[in-house]
């Protein structure tokens, strides 16, 4: 907290002068109520209109997913052999796939998979990866250096082999089953840039005067380091959610992904990806909900990541 | 930073330019070039581009098994006989053989050979076809294909280990003539003599290069119309003419170029662009695309390879005839081509492929019927009339059905979504699809771990018999653990039967018995949608003819 | 320092072989066997025969010692059980050397470009220039590989038929390839940099260099884009061993003899001998790259010190 007051001090840009002198009233209240980090992060989060924006973005989509099957009044498993491969129409909006079936409500059905995979997935393994990262790179030496071995270890077993095998044990192809496959070793990746970043914060002042001062290891981590590393991994978040997406399509791809007749944007646009020339429309709808919610959650990054460093804190 | 920047912008400049210095090609004016055949004038330039939709695993006849190393095999090795499509029919040739004859019951067959050289210049000989034959039956050969003759007298004890090599019905008369004696009279023997499991190998040859015999294209010598100059390993197989084979002067191509393209998409461009000059097209949308372009052929033929369901007879549900039948009868197949594969494929209720002959009475199928009254019924009642054998009430909508797939390909996944959505509209009950990757379908289905399956089967040689044989009770190469005495005992009787209206008759019968019981269901007989471009001549029109690109020619490309 | 890449290298063989070992009992545990590749099942006797020959009959861990006895004696891996007669060692250098070429431009091309287009985002933060980096740098990874790849070859090989649509050997047959591959590291790197200047240049340090009359030309050079690459370090080594292993949808796509290609479908094939030489090749690649990371970090950032 003494440092990141010192860098306030230490930063007050110009502006911030002249608005003072404008507004003798307002700065006396703004002077007199103390702004906390998470209030102080929120403000700046609702200054930057582009993540506002992408926010909007992804409620929008949040909201169909939600009741966009519901909406395109098909169901999204039924079949109709009258109406195979039709354009996009006054009926079916997003038009219909080989078997008939109405593509709006398949892509938000599908929505729903693809979206729940992405943020559980990137969750999990992003607390698991920041933590285990910190570990590792707080206590460094032979805690580090065995705690490498093992992310090496998990990154190297071949993937595939991972997903049959838990595929198989436990028998089914579950949204559970999925989100095990991914995050089992999807944690390892964040891990490895977590621990990156903070070898080098390890070593700064800050950290060195929490340590002198006896706070504990986990309060150092969690307190001081994590934060400082959030950009860091907000970034890798945003890649992780459709990365995640991606997965899944691959894992669709060959045959291990969601069990019909459930479906996800990735099976969507992988089954839609042989024949795209003819009806490249059963693809671009999947693929734009996918590079929307990519979109969304990238300029909502990139807004949150300006809001929660404690470094950049004007 | 800046001047780091140069030397690594530098550097990936001059991998490009060393990467372009490997190009550059140059044409040669092909020796038969001028000729005329069937009144076609021959180009300067004889090359065929074709392709292979995987890589083959092997060059060695007897350890690959796969149909991309036997469209290269076909044109580097000469088997005894090639089938070679005349006007539509498919006509046993001489080939190795200049002739053949068999003793009164068909159990000793003589081959006289011709004279021929292998690629490097020695004589064949009848040691080099006999030698072929026992490293297929040998057990320590790795061989995959001992299988298919074990009717050679003894082959099946020298296959398993139980007799020596030495003491096979394989003899060599001569350096032009090859004895073989069979177990039994077998009707169907020389439909073997152009499988991997009778080509002729060198001896020499495999023992020089041991394991690696047939890896490589430096390591494996043919004496068939053609020889492999370059294998790049799942790119691309150039092979050349073989000026050494005995009918070289009718072979015209100096080259055959077999590109390996595994992505479906990229082989439709690839043909559209003219990079491969003939293409199998599997689905509507290319066929559409294909038909409206200028100066291609095209060619519809049935394939041999069936698609089926498959029912495991000792499931608690499907050991019951009706139940099967009535998940048999639920299936509209009409519906199944037009909804999955939009009219492309053929409708089958049949076992054995449609372009099947027998012997020399022509096709099987006309001489056996449709087999379409081998289930007959309302779906829906023959369902509740399963149930109540079973004693399991009379609602269907309490019981749930898993459909096995094997692969990983979007059709399949289509192909199970639809059927789940009939099974469910027609018999009423809940159906799960349970995709696999094929390993694993193929641990589930032999372990009898599922209920109902799809499968395709190809059949190994022109004879209906190959494909009966498979629903032998102790065949076990479909897992329905479906046995019935008098099915096999008609078998037994056909394998040995020498006259093909009798054995016509009996595999008839066979074949109703079996889909009378429903242990499978056949659904689809792949067709194929060749496209060729015009240039391209004299490409064959059988799935069963084995003489593979020797008669291709170009001419006005 | 030389003590620490000792200790290191006893880490990396001891790494290694946990990985072969977990590898090996895993694939021994899924079902189906290297027949299944073949679309049928093959007779008993067909299938005994081949097994007694490659030694698959014997109990797991037995062919475990076996394989481990050839690898350290020999140095071999063992042959090829899809494809008979081919060395799994001879077979992931040829193969490797191919995916190189098409990996290795693509990752160069995606480094430069990558982190030319996050200094552009990063000096004009929240202006256009920003804005569309930043909208090239997603487009890149919002489209699946398998698409592009088909899009590409169907413009520039069947539309506009300048290029050949599959094939290895020419120049122009690796650029397809390398346009696919390139995107994934061009918006990996513009984002991550772009990032970690927005970092570095709020720090202390840059602000004494500025206070103290530093033309902003050389902040930048000599402070920012130092700081600014190191974490780009972890991630180029988790890419440089990805560029000799390939890509299988890129190499399928575009029929590209490379690697990439047997890392799935050796698992589907269930050939057990190529599936542990790719993964012991693929893992040996990887464990090599994170030393030199480790290197490189301490020599680079002097606050890093190698204990």
């Amino acid at each position: 907290m003494t440092v990141e007051t010192k860098m306030n001090t230490a930063q007050i840009p110009d502006e911030k002068f002249r608005i003072l002198g404008i507004n003798e009233d307002e700065s006396e209240k703004l002077a007199r109520k103390r702004v906390g980090y998470w209030a102080d992060a929120w403000r700046r989060f609702k200054q930057n209109k582009i993540a506002l924006a992408a926010g909007i973005l992804l409620l929008i989509l949040i909201f169909f997913i939600i009741f966009g099957p519901a909406i395109s009044g098909y169901n999204y498993e039924a079949m109709d052999q009258s109406a195979i491969n039709q354009l996009p129409s006054a009926e079916h909006w997003f038009g219909t796939d080989t078997l008939g079936r109405d593509l709006f409500a398949r892509v938000w059905q599908g929505g729903r998979i693809s979206i729940i995979i992405g943020l559980v997935a990137a969750a999990v393994s992003s607390i698991i990866g920041s933590i285990y990262g910190g570990i590792a790179a707080y206590f460094g030496g032979t805690v580090d250096d065995i705690m490498m071995r093992i992310v090496e270890i998990l990154l190297s077993i071949p993937y595939l082999l991972v997903v049959i095998l838990i595929s198989v044990f436990t028998d089914s192809k579950s949204l559970g089953t999925m989100l095990v496959a991914l995050t089992l070793t999807g944690w390892c990746g964040i891990a490895r840039i977590v621990r990156g970043q903070m070898l080098q914060l390890k070593s700064q002042e800050f950290v060195l005067a929490a340590n002198a001062l006896g706070v504990s290891p986990m309060k150092i981590i969690m307190k001081h380091m994590i934060p400082n590393t959030l950009s860091l991994i907000i970034v890798a978040i945003t890649f992780d959610i459709p990365g995640y997406i991606f997965s899944e399509a691959f894992l669709s791809y060959v045959g291990l992904g969601i069990q019909s007749p459930q479906t996800s944007w990735g099976a969507l646009a992988s089954s839609a990806q042989d024949k795209f020339m003819f009806y490249p429309y059963q693809l671009f709808f999947p693929a734009l909900m996918i590079a929307l919610t990519m979109l969304a959650f990238t300029l909502m990054g990139d807004g949150l990541r300006d809001a929660l460093d404690p470094k950049q804190r004007k | 930073m800046r001047k780091k920047l140069v030397a690594v912008l530098l550097a990936g400049a001059m991998a490009l330019t060393l990467a372009a210095c490997g190009g550059g090609g140059e044409k040669q004016v092909s020796a038969s070039a001028g000729k005329t055949v069937d009144g076609n004038v021959l180009d300067d330039e004889q090359t065929y581009n074709t392709y292979l939709q995987s890589e083959p695993t092997t060059l060695d006849s007897v350890k690959g098994n796969d149909t991309y190393g036997w469209s290269i095999l076909v044109n580097i090795m000469e088997p005894l006989t090639r089938v070679e499509d005349q006007d539509g029919k498919d006509v046993r040739v001489p080939a190795g053989a200049e002739s053949w004859e068999s003793n009164e019951d068909g159990s000793v067959w003589t081959f006289h050979l011709r004279d021929n050289k292998w690629a490097d210049g020695q004589d064949v000989t009848a040691e080099d076809y006999a030698y072929g034959i026992r490293q297929a039956l040998d057990p320590n050969s790795g061989s995959l294909n001992g299988y298919l003759i074990t009717c050679i007298k003894n082959g099946a004890a020298v296959n398993s280990g139980e007799m020596d090599a030495s003491e096979l019905g394989v003899k060599v008369i001569d350096d032009k003539t090859l004895e073989i004696t069979l177990e039994n009279p077998t009707p169907y023997f020389i439909s073997l003599t152009d499988t991997r499991a009778m080509l002729p190998m060198r001896q020499d040859i495999v023992e020089q290069y041991g394991d690696t015999y047939g890896a490589e294209a430096t390591n494996i010598v043919g004496n068939g119309p053609f020889k492999v100059d370059t294998w790049t390993h799942n790119s691309e197989i150039i092979l050349k003419k073989n000026e050494n084979y005995w009918n070289a002067e009718n072979v015209y191509l100096d080259t055959v170029n077999f590109k390996i393209i595994n992505d479906e998409s990229a082989l439709y461009n690839s043909f559209d662009n003219g990079s491969i000059d003939s293409v199998s097209v599997g689905s509507t949308e290319w066929e559409q695309r294909f038909d409206s372009k200028q100066d291609v052929e095209r060619k519809d033929f049935n394939s041999t390879g069936i698609r089926f369901h498959f029912y495991n007879t000792q499931d608690p549900l499907f050991q019951n005839e009706n139940i099967r039948k009535a998940f048999s009868a639920a299936i509209d197949r009409d519906d199944v081509i037009q909804t999955i594969f939009q009219g492309f494929h053929t409708p089958y209720a049949a076992w054995v492929p449609q372009p099947v002959s027998i012997g020399d009475l022509g096709n099987y199928r006309e001489i056996a019927g449709d087999m379409e009254d081998t289930i007959s019924g309302d779906p829906k009642e023959l369902l509740l009339k399963g149930m109540e054998e079973l004693g399991l009430g009379n609602d269907p909508s309490t019981l749930t059905v898993t459909f096995t797939l094997g692969g990983t390909t979007q059709w399949l996944k289509t192909y199970g979504e639809y059927f789940q959505q009939v099974f469910h509209d027609k018999l009423g009950v809940n159906v799960v699809v349970d995709q696999n990757e094929w390993g694993t379908f193929q641990s589930k289905t032999n372990s009898g771990d599922y209920q109902m399956a799809y499968m395709v089967w190809t059949i190994d040689y022109n004879d209906p018999y190959s494909m009966l044989e498979v629903m032998k009770s102790t065949a076990g190469s479909v897992p329905t653990f479906w046995t019935n005495e008098e099915y096999d005992e008609l078998l037994n009787q056909a394998s040995v039967e020498m006259d093909d209206q009798k054995r016509a008759e009996l595999m008839k019968e066979a074949e109703h018995l079996m889909l009378s019981e429903a242990p499978i269901c056949p659904v689809i007989n792949e067709a194929t949608v060749r496209y060729s471009y015009s240039y391209l001549k004299n490409l064959s029109n059988s799935p069963f003819d084995t003489m593979g690109a020797q008669r291709v020619y170009i001419s006005g490309k | 320092m030389k003590k620490f890449i000792a200790r290191r290298i006893v880490y990396m063989l001891f790494t290694l072989f946990v990985i072969t070992a977990a590898t090996f009992f895993l694939m021994h545990s899924i079902p189906g066997d290297p027949l299944s590749y073949m679309a049928r099942n093959l007779p008993e006797q067909t299938r005994a025969n081949y097994y007694a020959k490659y030694g698959l009959d014997k109990p797991v861990f037995d062919q475990f010692v076996i394989f481990l006895k050839g690898l350290l004696t020999e140095g071999s891996l063992g042959e090829s059980l899809r494809y008979p007669g081919r060395d799994v060692t001879q077979s992931l250098f040829t193969y490797s050397s191919v995916s190189v070429v098409p990996g290795g431009l693509a990752l160069l091309l995606g480094l430069i470009i990558g982190v030319l287009l996050g200094i552009v985002a990063a000096l004009h933060k929240n202006k256009w220039p920003d804005y569309i980096v930043m909208f090239i740098a997603i487009l890149g990874i919002t489209v699946p590989v398998f698409v592009l790849a088909s899009l590409l070859q169907y413009i520039f090989s069947v539309h506009f038929q300048l290029l050949p649509t599959t094939g290895w050997g020419k120049p122009e047959n690796i650029i397809l390839p390398v346009a696919c591959l390139c995107l994934s590291p061009i918006a990996t790197y513009a984002r991550y940099v772009k990032s970690n200047m927005l970092d570095v240049m709020s720090q202390d340090y840059i602000l004494t260099a500025e206070a103290k009359g530093v033309s902003g030309f050389n902040v930048i050079r000599k402070h920012v884009l130092r700081n600014a690459f190191l974490p780009c370090i972890t991630l180029l080594g988790g890419q440089i061993s990805g560029i000799f292993t390939g890509s299988f949808v890129v190499e399928k796509i575009f029929g590209i003899p490379g690697l990439g290609f047997y890392f799935i479908s050796s698992i589907n094939d269930r050939d057990y001998t190529m599936i542990i030489g790719t993964t012991v090749f693929a893992a040996a690649l990887f464990v090599f790259a994170q030393l030199i990371i480790d290197i490189a970090y301490s020599l680079l950032d002097p606050r890093i010190r190698v204990q």
